[in-house]
């Protein structure tokens, strides 16, 4: 794999800084298997069989066909990884100082990287850096609507790499919903690299999902770096099946009492995807939580990985960590793989972690067949079930219809009986 | 439960040392050192050739570094790979020209060897440092056609079977460990049951570390033939010391169709001060092989010594419905040190394996389990359980569970599941109002809490690992 990357920049400051962490990046490359970060997704191989050249040139963003969300919402739209237009109006504010939404800057990106500057694909991010958003969400505003973050891919991409960032600050007692919703038209295979620095004040909430809305061929690593203090929640739901191939990880660091970090997926992986999510959850803090649901189901050659790992340091009693993660293989061909982590150094803890993976229960089949239902029909139910489950605990009902008719549309019922 | 931390801890028990003059190979890793063991042991040449492969190998493998507890740097050229007391240059024919001050060492430990030996009913085969210097229960073995002797015996006796099977399980080019154990290994047991056989006796060996800055590297090669069954005891203790000493055993165990081996650890070595000077370093390799149908390979292990136990006793189950099984009970406290746990690897169809594995570290002490399970394409409906709860004492302490669970095939389950708790308060309370101290209540909830893996030790192990469980734990509740 050939690797095209051109750096410049207005200053000379930001251009040596570039320079410095690519040659850093070039030294250790692309991840490999022999990382135990990367154990189950060898990245250089991932890449060097699907790309014969890596570029980062210039590309002019086409503009992309606007999709809306068929609900009340607020939105923030990116296309090709840049910030291009956002939209506050159904909020009715009064007072425009209750959000601030900039283009993302590469000194700004460096503020949150120096804590990952041993992680080559950080190294990478800061020396290609392209820009995405900072939003800065004031103390005590409540969000009525959701926030949309339409992230759309148009144009040939062909061999690109993006690398961008995302900041999202909530200050104290703010409360908001987003949503990341990606779109892709673009052609050629491209590779997104983007780190996330989330950030959540006292009695701060936050509840993040992300879902796509097509099938899209290209590859995706994102690192989401979140920091929660007093009171503070934060929930992340990651739908991204029809992806060919997704890393998603999170860093979540629950750095003040009462504080509660939640992760939920649920991914149905078809013809040779692989998707992987990785979580590492932080209790640094007395009487924090954590919740963690993962259900793969996985088809037609797919592999699909959970590496979650739970730190409960030695002052941090009272933590109640949870965390399960379930694989359903429908055929002999797909894979699952975990490495469900823990690592406690507190006594008073309540923390457990479960994990299965096997093929649809035959009972169940037999209980559905057994009352007039078809088999296919059976099959997709028990799927339908078992994906659904993780959408229990939202409340909200709009969300929840965008969800379900997610699964409806990326979930394939097709199934080889053995 | 208040934090206070009593310093109570019972002293090692078995730290004493035996002053026997040893006769030692020239310091230092090297091919002479190999050359020098192989002489000394009368080996034939392929052995000697496999010794100087694996050396060869070794030089360029790297010391791993992934697990949890670090050690200060080994200086591989500091150490003596060989050590034989003197006294059995001529080896004794009885029982009677063994050294005394040897007897009087096992006697101590409480090894059967004498006239204890009809009581307890156990053959045993024990190894002082590295040379064997007393065999016992050898008659009635041999009629049943049972070879239980010391690998160097069975190297000179029955080279066929050691050529077939030694280093079939842990290939010379494992790790750095087993390769290290490959080219300088000195004795171990070596145990072949012909077909159809049951072993009428549990088979035992109790390991010493004793000479000083002698590296320890056994190794013991466990063949279960067709329709065969034994089941093999380990117990080891080892003297007082403040220099780190280190053990880097290989165990190879293989069951051929139908076979079933059984294999119980006691181990109990010096696991430092409660400053942490001082300790076995226990890096062992065991695996074994399922080779055949139907075969069984069940470990069990009680780990409450060394400064640092590493391993992972492994099944590769190959034949198709072949089981391993894994039970485990680590107990880390003070400083000491626990990363251990199990690989099951599927290949066979309709395999099953079964992990039961209990950590409990008090005092400043880190305990991790480490565990794999892969199941592979081939190896349809196979089936997987594992279990690890993990107790806490104090929040100096750490427990760590690492499993690494990979399913190939949808026609296979795996289940995990895995908890991390203190001593419930409404137990020991219940335990207090009944009369019982803390101590006694702490020790009765964790042997229950250990129970199920402590009923698969045969008898004449499970009360001594009961009364472990408890010394080990002495001195860590307030």
């Amino acid at each position: 794999m050939e690797l095209n990357f051109k750096i410049k920049d207005k200053s000379d400051e930001s251009l040596k800084l570039r320079e410095a962490n690519l040659s850093t990046f070039k030294k250790k490359g692309f991840p490999n298997k022999k990382e135990e970060d990367w154990k189950f997704t060898d990245l250089e191989k991932v890449l060097s069989e699907n790309f014969k050249e890596l570029h980062n040139k210039q590309i002019d963003n086409k503009k992309p066909s606007i999709q809306d969300l068929k609900i009340s919402h607020n939105s923030i739209t990116l296309v090709n990884g840049k910030l291009e237009s956002f939209d506050f109006k159904s909020e009715n504010l009064k007072d425009e100082n209750y959000f601030k939404v900039n283009e993302f800057h590469l000194d700004q990106h460096l503020n949150f990287a120096n804590e990952l500057k041993d992680n080559q694909m950080q190294n990478l991010n800061t020396a290609l850096h392209e820009g995405g958003f900072y939003l800065n969400i004031k103390s005590d505003y409540k969000f009525k609507y959701p926030i949309v973050i339409y992230n759309y891919f148009t144009g040939v991409l062909k061999n690109k790499i993006i690398n961008n960032s995302e900041t999202i600050t909530m200050s104290k007692n703010s409360d908001a919903t987003i949503i990341e919703y990606l779109i892709d038209e673009s052609e050629g295979n491209f590779f997104k690299n983007t780190f996330k620095y989330i950030n959540l004040e006292e009695n701060a909430s936050l509840n993040y999902y992300f879902i796509n809305k097509n099938e899209s061929n290209n590859f995706f690593y994102e690192f989401s770096k979140v920091e929660l203090l007093k009171n503070s929640n934060f929930k992340k739901y990651l739908f991204s099946s029809g992806m060919k191939f997704g890393k998603f990880e999170s860093n979540i660091k629950l750095n003040g009492m009462n504080s509660c970090g939640e992760v939920y997926s649920g991914l149905f992986l078809g013809i040779n995807n692989h998707q992987e999510i990785k979580t590492n959850i932080q209790h640094l803090k007395p009487n924090c939580q954590s919740h963690q649901d993962i259900k793969n189901v996985l088809a037609a050659g797919s592999k699909g990985v959970f590496q979650g790992k739970v730190f409960v340091d030695s002052i941090a009693q009272k933590t109640n960590a949870y965390q399960l993660s379930k694989g359903l293989l429908l055929d002999e061909e797909s894979e699952f793989s975990t490495k469900p982590e823990l690592e406690i150094y507190a006594d008073d803890v309540k923390c457990s972690h479960g994990s299965t993976s096997g093929n649809i229960d035959k009972e169940a089949l037999f209980y559905l067949k057994a009352r007039g239902i078809k088999e296919k029909e059976a099959i997709k139910m028990i799927i339908k079930g078992f994906l659904e489950s993780v959408l229990e605990k939202i409340k909200d009902k709009d969300i929840t219809d965008i969800l379900l008719n997610h699964f409806n549309k990326h979930i394939k019922y097709e199934y080889r009986s053995n | 439960m208040s934090d206070k931390i009593i310093d109570t801890n019972k002293e090692y028990k078995y730290g004493f040392t035996t002053d026997i003059e040893s006769f030692k190979a020239p310091k230092g890793l090297s091919e002479e050192t190999i050359k020098f063991i192989s002489k000394e042991k009368k080996e034939p040449k392929w052995l000697l050739d496999w010794r100087l492969k694996a050396y060869k190998r070794l030089k360029s493998l790297k010391e791993p570094n992934w697990q949890k507890p670090k050690y200060p740097k080994i200086d591989y050229q500091d150490l003596y790979y060989y050590s034989a007391p003197k006294s059995t240059k001529d080896k004794p024919k009885s029982l009677a020209e063994v050294d005394p001050k040897l007897i009087e060492t096992y006697k101590k430990l409480g090894i059967p060897l004498d006239e204890q030996k009809r009581l307890s009913g156990v053959a045993v085969d024990a190894v002082f440092d590295s040379v064997s210097v007393a065999t016992t229960f050898k008659g009635e073995l041999t009629k049943k056609g049972i070879i239980f002797c010391s690998i160097s015996e069975a190297i000179q006796k029955h080279p066929d079977l050691v050529k077939k099977y030694l280093g079939s399980v842990i290939p010379l080019t494992d790790h750095y460990f087993a390769t290290l154990n490959s080219a300088v290994f000195t004795d171990g047991s070596f145990v072949y049951i012909p077909p159809n056989v049951r072993c009428p006796m549990e088979l035992s060996t109790y390991f010493r570390i004793n000479a000083s800055q002698t590296g320890q590297f056994e190794r013991t090669l466990i063949i279960a033939d067709k329709g065969s069954y034994v089941s093999y005891l380990e117990g080891c203790t080892a003297p007082m010391r403040d220099e780190n000493q280190l053990h880097a055993a290989n165990v190879e165990l293989v069951a051929l169709d139908d076979a079933e081996i059984k294999y119980s650890t006691v181990q109990n070595w010096y696991p430092g001060d409660e400053q942490g000077k001082g300790g076995i370093y226990n890096f062992v390799t065991k695996r074994g092989a399922c080779r055949g149908k139907n075969s069984k390979i069940s470990w069990t292990q009680v780990e409450t010594g060394s400064a640092i136990t590493w391993k992972y006793p492994s099944c590769i189950l190959q034949g198709d419905n072949s089981v391993g099984e894994f039970y485990s009970i680590a107990i880390t406290n003070n400083y000491q040190k626990a990363d251990t746990g199990t690989k099951m690897v599927h290949l066979g169809k309709n395999t099953k394996s079964k992990i039961i594995s209990k950590g409990i570290s008090a005092g400043k002490a880190d305990n991790t389990y480490r565990g794999l399970v892969d199941i592979n394409k081939k190896a349809i409906n196979s089936r997987n359980y594992t279990q690890c709860d993990s107790l806490l004492m104090g929040n100096k302490c750490g427990a760590h569970t690492v499993p690494y669970i990979k399913n190939k095939n949808s026609s296979s389950t795996i289940e995990h599941e895995a908890t991390t708790s203190k001593i419930n308060e409404e137990q020991l309370f219940y335990c207090n109002q009944r009369g019982l101290n803390q101590e006694e209540a702490v020790s009765l909830i964790v042997n229950g809490f250990c129970k199920e893996v402590l009923q698969q030790l045969p008898m004449e192990f499970a009360v001594e690992a009961q009364k472990l469980v408890s010394i080990s734990l002495e001195g860590s509740v307030g």
